[in-house]
């Protein structure tokens, strides 16, 4: 029977080649393969330093205020915010191939670690580094508390491992397959899951805001602590916090055996979920329906989309991100969602990192164009919703500023997407933090632009909207033309 | 008739040369033979000609070099797998028929049952088995009737019956006056369909022409398979290494 050090070892193996497929679609392409697989280890890990430094930052800030709010949105946010990452890293990881371990003399048990082990190491260093670090900063901040703590931040990062296996089995099973009226249950289950990725967004959001107003609840949090002392997370921030209360105690004891339940649940269904779940099979009519490649390639994307938690997400950010900012102004909505949408328009080029593309007759006109379709109908149904909850608030809509930048965020598409198809980038966002930046600015710089041009205007007290509109429609023209002669 | 023109053809990778100044045509009517052992560079001869890797010298189809213009005169099926995973068959076909512009989708639904996959067009192809993921992707270079057929090692996985009827789908294209470039390791399946064949080694052909021109090449009575074991040198030693294993 191996030790966990071997599974360890073992689960380096297919670590080593899920980092390589994650830049696999370059292998057609002449290049020095060595050197692509070097750079996908570094900004792997690159990515990973950033997490751990980021998750640390939060560690000592919290272990130092030593505030019971603090820890209850700290624990809170390490389980939200690993699941979230995890989430991300779901899709890639659902096309690693672990069929071979089952010919190896492993049992289905060992096989489950192995796969578990190689979940674990996307994480690996932000998890290890953020307990070290936080640990750390307990034992000198209070000894006492460290133990809570500690416990209090495994149970929070098991929870979140438990969250993502939860939420991925849901998706695989429910939401991805299916014809005939189960596509109506399709997209129920579709709702389900986009509100869970809402609700996160949303919890991130309010946990940001409560980290600023810690101190204003913290006396609400105790003038209850009897019924909350009880609850995850609040017993651990308690006991961090050296509140000593016997619910927290009592508290800690179940928590801490449910996060190990759901812990070893996880391990347990990780493989189900991963590798081998089972399909009906059914007859069906054989029915396909012709369209212009155009069209062609919008269903297929939104078809890749819907299947893809990670891209899921990444277009429904900017229609959440909606939701939260009709709060504020108009123009602060509009700047942040057209940024999202540079970041949309970039990753749906890396759908066409499949090759299929490379040996079909397409026209980068129809590429672009059908991509560039998509991002504005998801900047029209983002603006749409913004002004739905206008309306409601008795807030008038800014229609004009918002055909501008319809204009500006098609230009922007447009020119992002030639770029990425000319210069011939074909990575995705985790494996290309150069060509990121490549496409990223120039894409900044088209939707801002417009905008900066009309904020100078306003500063000067003239009229700013007609400048608006100019800019942009400019834009829109050279877009246009740009396309035409492709 | 040419049908498919190849001069010259340099593949590189970085600093590997994968394919070596290699030139061959494949005429109207012929299945030309692809062989030679592992990283000869079989593929990357195939992958240049469909548009998968950059390379220098000159490949014409039809008498038009290869580019847009040349992708619909091509079916190709590769080595590996190029399927969009998540997507089902069903829907697969449908891109690749939208995209190539095709109003016809009879020809699809006959595929669909002469590979006998009618259960399996529903569900993602992510979770197929490697036969039949195969058969979705030999039906996707079908679809369109194109002139050339390139087939990278097709019958990979493929069970009895398929593997049949691609073998007489082949031999039915070329009657057709089409063309068909095919590589496999298997050397029966050559010597029973090729009627040229060019053996590539170290990404060098070393030899061409019809099965009884190799035979005559390498003057060796016997299989193609004798023949192609002589031909790249790996005759010698066989029966030394068997014996030492077993
Ligand atoms: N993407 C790549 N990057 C670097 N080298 C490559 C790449 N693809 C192929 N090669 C190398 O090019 C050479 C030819 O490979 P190719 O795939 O063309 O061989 P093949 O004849 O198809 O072999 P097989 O019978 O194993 O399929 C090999 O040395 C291989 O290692
Ligand atoms: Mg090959």
């Amino acid at each position: 029977m191996p030790s966990l050090k071997e599974l360890w070892k073992i689960s380096g193996y297919f670590y080593r080649d899920l980092v390589f497929r994650s830049v696999y679609e370059v292998r057609t392409h002449k290049k020095n393969l060595e050197k692509l697989i070097r750079s996908a280890k570094r900004s792997m890990l690159l990515n990973k330093m950033f997490l751990a430094l980021m998750l640390s930052v939060m560690a000592i800030y919290t272990a130092f205020r030593s505030n019971v709010m603090d820890f209850v949105i700290f624990y809170a946010m390490i389980t939200f915010l690993l699941a979230f990452f995890f989430l991300q890293a779901t899709t890639t990881f659902a096309t690693q191939n672990f069929d071979i371990l089952y010919t190896l003399p492993l049992s289905g048990d060992e096989v489950s670690k192995i796969v578990s082990l190689t979940f674990f190491r996307i994480f690996d260093i932000p998890i290890t580094t953020v307990t070290i670090v936080f640990l750390v900063a307990m034992i000198v901040r209070s000894p006492v508390s460290s133990a809570p703590a500690l416990i209090g931040l495994l149970v929070s990062e098991s929870f979140s491992i438990g969250l993502v296996v939860y939420l991925s089995r849901l998706f695989y099973s429910k939401i991805t397959t299916g014809s005939g009226w189960k596509s109506v249950v399709r997209i129920l289950y579709y709702v389900v899951w986009a509100f869970a990725f809402f609700s996160f967004y949303a919890f991130a959001s309010a946990m940001g805001w409560l980290y600023r107003n810690a101190e204003a609840y913290s006396s609400f949090v105790m003038s209850n602590s009897k019924i909350l002392s009880f609850l995850y997370p609040f017993c651990f921030a308690f006991l961090s916090s050296n509140v000593r209360t016997p619910n927290a105690f009592f508290g800690v004891a179940v928590w801490s055996v449910l996060a190990y339940l759901s812990l070893r649940w996880a391990t347990s269904k990780i493989t189900e979920v991963f590798t081998k779940f089972e399909w009906d099979v059914e007859e069906v009519e054989l029915k396909l329906e012709i369209s212009s490649p155009t069209v062609a390639f919008l269903k297929k994307d939104v078809r890749l989309i819907s299947r893809s938690p990670a891209l899921c997400f990444l277009v429904l950010l900017p229609i959440m991100e909606s939701l939260i900012l009709s709060h504020g102004s108009v123009s602060t909505a509009i700047v942040v969602i057209s940024a999202f949408l540079v970041v949309v328009a970039f990753s749906l080029h890396g759908l066409e990192k499949e090759g299929i593309t490379k040996i079909l007759p397409v026209k980068t006109k129809t590429l672009v164009t059908a991509k560039t379709l998509l991002v504005v109908t998801i900047y029209l149904i983002s603006v749409g919703v913004m002004n739905v909850i206008f309306a409601f608030k008795g807030k008038t809509p800014d229609f004009f500023i918002e055909l501008s930048t319809t204009l500006s965020v098609f230009a922007m598409s447009v020119i992002v997407l030639i770029i990425a198809e000319k210069m011939n980038v074909r990575r995705d966002l985790y494996s290309g933090l150069s060509a990121l930046v490549f496409l990223i600015i120039p894409g900044f710089v088209i939707v801002y632009l417009p905008l900066a041009i009309a904020f100078i205007f306003k500063i000067l007290g003239e009229d700013y909207l007609i400048p608006l509109f100019t800019a942009s429609f400019i834009e829109f023209l050279l877009a246009l033309t740009l396309l035409n002669v492709l | 008739m040419s049908v498919l023109t190849v001069e010259d053809l340099v593949v590189r990778y970085g600093n590997t040369v994968a394919v070596d100044h290699v030139s061959f045509r494949v005429d109207e009517g012929e299945i030309f033979g692809l062989l030679g052992p592992n990283g000869a560079g079989k593929s990357s001869t195939i992958k240049a000609i469909v548009g998968l890797v950059d390379f220098e010298g000159k490949i014409e189809v039809l008498g038009k070099p290869v580019g847009i213009e040349t992708k619909n005169l091509i079916g190709y099926v590769p080595e590996e797998f190029m399927l969009l995973e998540s997507l089902t068959p069903l829907e697969f076909f449908e891109f690749v028929a939208s995209v190539r512009r095709i109003g016809n989708v009879e020809k699809v639904k006959t595929l669909i049952r002469a590979f006998g996959i009618e259960r399996f067009v529903n569900r993602p192809i992510a979770t197929l088995s490697m036969g039949t993921k195969q058969k979705v992707s030999v039906i996707s270079a079908l679809i369109h009737d194109p002139p050339l057929l390139i087939l990278d090692e097709p019958l990979n996985g493929l069970d009895a019956r398929s593997s049949r009827i691609l073998k007489e789908l082949m031999q039915r294209h070329v009657e057709k006056s089409g063309a068909v470039l095919f590589s496999t390791h298997i050397m029966e399946i050559a010597e029973s369909l090729c009627d040229r064949i060019a053996v590539i080694n170290k990404g060098r052909i070393i030899a061409e022409g019809t099965i009884e021109e190799l035979k005559e090449l390498a003057s060796v009575e016997g299989s193609l398979e004798d023949v192609f074991l002589k031909l790249t040198g790996q005759y010698e030693g066989i029966k030394e290494i068997v014996d030492a294993i077993s």
